[in-house]
């Protein structure tokens, strides 16, 4: 046993050695933007929900945050300063963003809101028909998605722990590097944006892509939409979504959501986003939804004018701010 | 609490140093600890289960003790039939309940009536399937006089719930099994090393092969309408690359983590991918399970001793229930269905115990014939798992009528160079090793320790810069 012992130890100095370099790597260049504070966090590629916690902690005191909107990177297709206008002058805007955000992300966030004392005056949510009412696998779809622990049940530990790891993964390295060499030429590259061209508010953590926007624009605009006709697939027809997606584990949250904001008094609007793909919950979900949020939830989901346009759209998944703006002049023409 | 985690490892350090250094002096302290590890281990999936796992455990503890006090024959078979009976109702209201009820209300709805039946919401719990067959394997084996039974319930109940075989096997026979729970342990250097080196092929099978092929099998499968015949045959050839990384992967780590507790498990995998038939293949594919029904099903109805008629029925019923253990869609009998048929020609002209020794023994290479054999065999068996991973029937026959089209000469939609060359990295070590009981047990046994260290550190570094997004086991949802 001894022997063996002394083996294994034997083996491990030369692992255990690299990993400790390997770490000391990753705290000094800091790749993710999770070891020490950053005043702006634009370009680098980032867990959306660790920025949007951590500049949330560092501000709210000062900036008296009390509106907020909430919904996953589609959060994009959404300016604060659209929503600022529609509000009272006083209002402080702030975006709770977060990549593959579901139903228990939001709730989450209202909750530790809430445990604040913070005054939710406003509140604008980003409901995605294919998104929120999934149980999210988070740890699967990678790093810039592992919950920020004051939000979740996750650790510490477990947080940088994944962050690490991912850092020294082949695929992030291949990644990087291609950008670094300027490899990859395109702001949208694989259906998503690319982290360079990501830009977030300092103050109101608005989310938002103007390199990408004055890129689709500097191009014929024709032009853009047909190059990159790969990534907006023919769709024939509205997707509604056959089985029933609101569980009673989510009815049961979505109801507590509704207390809370009759707890604050909130004014607030839940939106059912246009995708692309003009998937739409059934009959039966939105029977639920209206039950429990009546005349404040707004569906655009489906087939209609917005989807049916890929001009509105990056690629498949997010919409452009342009929509938003839409959304929020005719939600408020409803008022 | 899976094997590829952080967690597990913290877990198994914390057990192998308690087990060795703490618990060393006393046979029975070793048991109980083991067993409670074993427990927890299980428990971090849901604790709820813990409770259907100890009742499994004292139902057939107590059965085969009642088994082996009867006197009569029907007293034997009384408590044979209800402890098999009660086992399988668990597993069957677990597992297939909600299948039967929606295929007998489809079965209605195409008679022309409105079926009003209700599915629940069941929640399957984790290796319910393995503990089982442990559990009834026990039984039968008292019930047949091959063992008798024991009267220490920590032996038993370490023998069904032993962490490294709880959740995905290998399948355990008690006549192998429990004399090793009953018997003083005593540290191997070697096979200990063994243990280790086992683990390291295992994580890397997992990770590297298994989780990398998963991201390109999920594109494919998933959006299969749209890609080309070529893009659907890589598809199905790298599942059968993911499924066996996936599941040999988990039985290396089991059985390399029993070693270094000083168990030896059954080999459930002896490179199937280098069979010359199916039968072969099938000798060679998830032993335990295999052979299990062989003993416990196949046997009993008579095997091959009858007339022809009565071997080809025997031989379809254990690749049905073979399919149909796997879980609660008509996708898996339609696998096994399809296994049986492939193996019929070898079962009608009796040249199914044909290829029993490993191929190309002795040689570097196969021959044009052994070759031409292997791929064929291969590609029935990537045939059939096409079944085994679609969501439906009708898809799995949608997607071979793809590939057999005029896009089958195509070039592939979807290559990754890295999955291609992780893949043939990974076979060419495997054919190396072909003739251990796993690829790398001997391949380093000759060379000098810094040749072998370094092979062994490029293993890891693959291990953790190659990882895949995949993190589940597959055999895990049976």
């Amino acid at each position: 046993m001894i022997h063996f012992l002394y083996k294994v130890r034997l083996f491990l100095v030369l692992p255990v050695f690299i990993a400790f370099v390997s770490i000391l790597v990753f705290l000094f260049c800091d790749p993710f933007k999770i070891v020490r504070k950053y005043d702006n966090y634009s370009g680098y590629k980032v867990n959306l929900e660790y920025v949007t916690m951590s500049k949330f902690d560092e501000k709210y005191q000062k900036e008296r945050y009390d509106s907020f909107i909430f919904g996953s990177s589609r959060v994009l297709g959404f300016r604060a300063s659209s929503w600022q206008k529609y509000l009272k002058q006083d209002s402080h805007v702030y975006v709770f963003s977060a990549y593959y955000e579901n139903l228990t992300g939001f709730y989450n966030k209202l909750k530790y809101l809430d445990s604040l004392g913070i005054p939710i005056k406003n509140s604008l949510v980003l409901i995605d028909p294919d998104l929120t009412f999934e149980v999210v696998d988070y740890e699967s779809k990678g790093f810039f998605a592992v919950k920020h622990p004051n939000v979740s049940s996750n650790t510490w530990f477990h947080f940088y722990l994944a962050h690490i790891s991912a850092y020294f993964t082949f695929s992030y390295q291949k990644q990087m590097y291609s950008e670094l060499l300027g490899l990859t030429k395109e702001p949208v590259q694989s259906g998503a944006i690319r982290d360079i061209d990501k830009v977030f508010d300092p103050l109101t953590n608005e989310f938002s892509c103007p390199n990408v926007d004055s890129y689709i624009e500097k191009l014929d605009s024709n032009n853009y939409f047909f190059t990159n006709v790969y990534r907006f697939p023919t769709i024939l027809d509205e997707n509604i979504i056959k089985e029933n997606k609101i569980q009673p584990d989510f009815r049961k949250i979505l109801e507590e959501i509704k207390e809370i904001f009759m707890k604050h008094k909130t004014e607030f609007k839940i939106i059912i986003s246009p995708l692309y793909s003009q998937i739409r919950f059934n009959n039966s979900d939105m029977d639920v939804l209206y039950d429990i949020f009546g005349e404040n939830l707004y569906d655009f989901s489906g087939r209609n004018f917005i989807t049916v346009s890929k001009y509105n759209y990056y690629e498949h998944s997010h919409y452009r701010p342009h929509v938003g703006d839409t959304i929020l002049k005719l939600i408020n023409q409803h008022n | 609490m899976l094997f590829n985690s952080v967690s597990f490892a913290i877990f198994f350090i914390f057990v192998f140093f308690f087990y060795w250094f703490v618990f060393n002096k006393s046979l029975k302290w070793q048991n109980i600890f083991l067993a409670v590890c074993s427990y927890f281990f299980y428990g971090c999936w849901d604790w709820r289960f813990m409770f259907l796992l100890g009742f499994s455990t004292f139902l057939d503890y107590f059965s085969g003790l009642q088994i082996a006090e009867s006197k009569t024959s029907f007293k034997k078979k009384f408590w044979l039939i209800l402890s098999v009976g009660i086992n399988l109702a668990f597993l069957g209201f677990f597992k297939y309940y909600n299948f039967f009820v929606e295929s007998f209300a489809q079965l209605l709805l195409s008679a022309g009536f409105t079926p009003h039946m209700t599915t629940l919401n069941i929640i399957l719990p984790v290796g319910i399937s393995f503990y089982t067959f442990h559990g009834l394997s026990y039984v039968f084996d008292i019930y047949f006089g091959k063992i008798k039974p024991t009267r220490n319930w920590i032996d038993y109940s370490l023998f069904v719930s032993f962490f490294p075989l709880l959740v995905a096997g290998p399948i355990e026979r008690a006549t192998h099994l429990l004399p090793q729970v009953e018997k003083t342990r005593v540290f191997n250097y070697s096979k200990a090393v063994d243990g280790l080196r086992q683990i390291l092929w295992g994580l890397f099978k997992k990770i590297v092969v298994a989780d990398n092929c998963a991201e390109l099998v999920n594109t494919i499968f998933n959006n299969h309408e749209n890609y080309s015949g070529s893009t659907l045959v890589l598809g199905a050839m790298l599942f059968a690359i993911q499924i066996y990384g996936d599941f040999s992967g988990y039985s290396d780590i089991a059985l390399g983590t029993a070693r270094l507790l000083g168990f030896e498990l059954l080999q459930n995998f002896r490179f199937p991918y280098f069979s010359r038939d199916i039968a072969e293949f099938w000798r060679r594919w998830h032993i335990s399970l295999s052979s299990w029904f062989r003993d416990y099903l196949y046997f009993p109805l008579g095997g091959s001793r009858g007339s022809m008629a009565k071997t080809i029925r025997n031989t379809f019923v254990i690749f049905l229930v073979s399919g149909f253990w796997h879980g609660a869609n008509w996708t898996f009998l339609a696998w096994g269905g399809l296994n049986a048929l492939f193996i019929m020609p070898s079962i009608v002209f009796k040249t199914n115990r044909k290829n029993l020794d490993t191929v190309a023994e002795g040689r570097m290479l196969p021959s044009v014939r052994e070759s031409f054999q292997l791929i064929t065999t291969f590609c029935l068996a990537s045939l059939a798992w096409v079944f085994f991973r679609a969501e439906s029937i009708t898809d799995a026959f949608f997607y071979i009528k793809r590939i057999f089209s005029e896009s089958l000469f195509q070039r592939p939609d979807v290559i990754s160079g890295k999955v291609l060359l992780i893949v043939v990295v990974f076979m060419v070590i495997e054919w190396l090793g072909r003739q251990n009981r796993y690829a790398l047990e001997k391949l380093t046994l000759k060379w000098n320790r810094y040749l072998s260290w370094s092979f062994y550190y490029l293993l890891i570094l693959a291990i953790l810069c190659l990882t895949g997004s995949e993190q589940q086991f597959i055999y895990f949802q049976f």
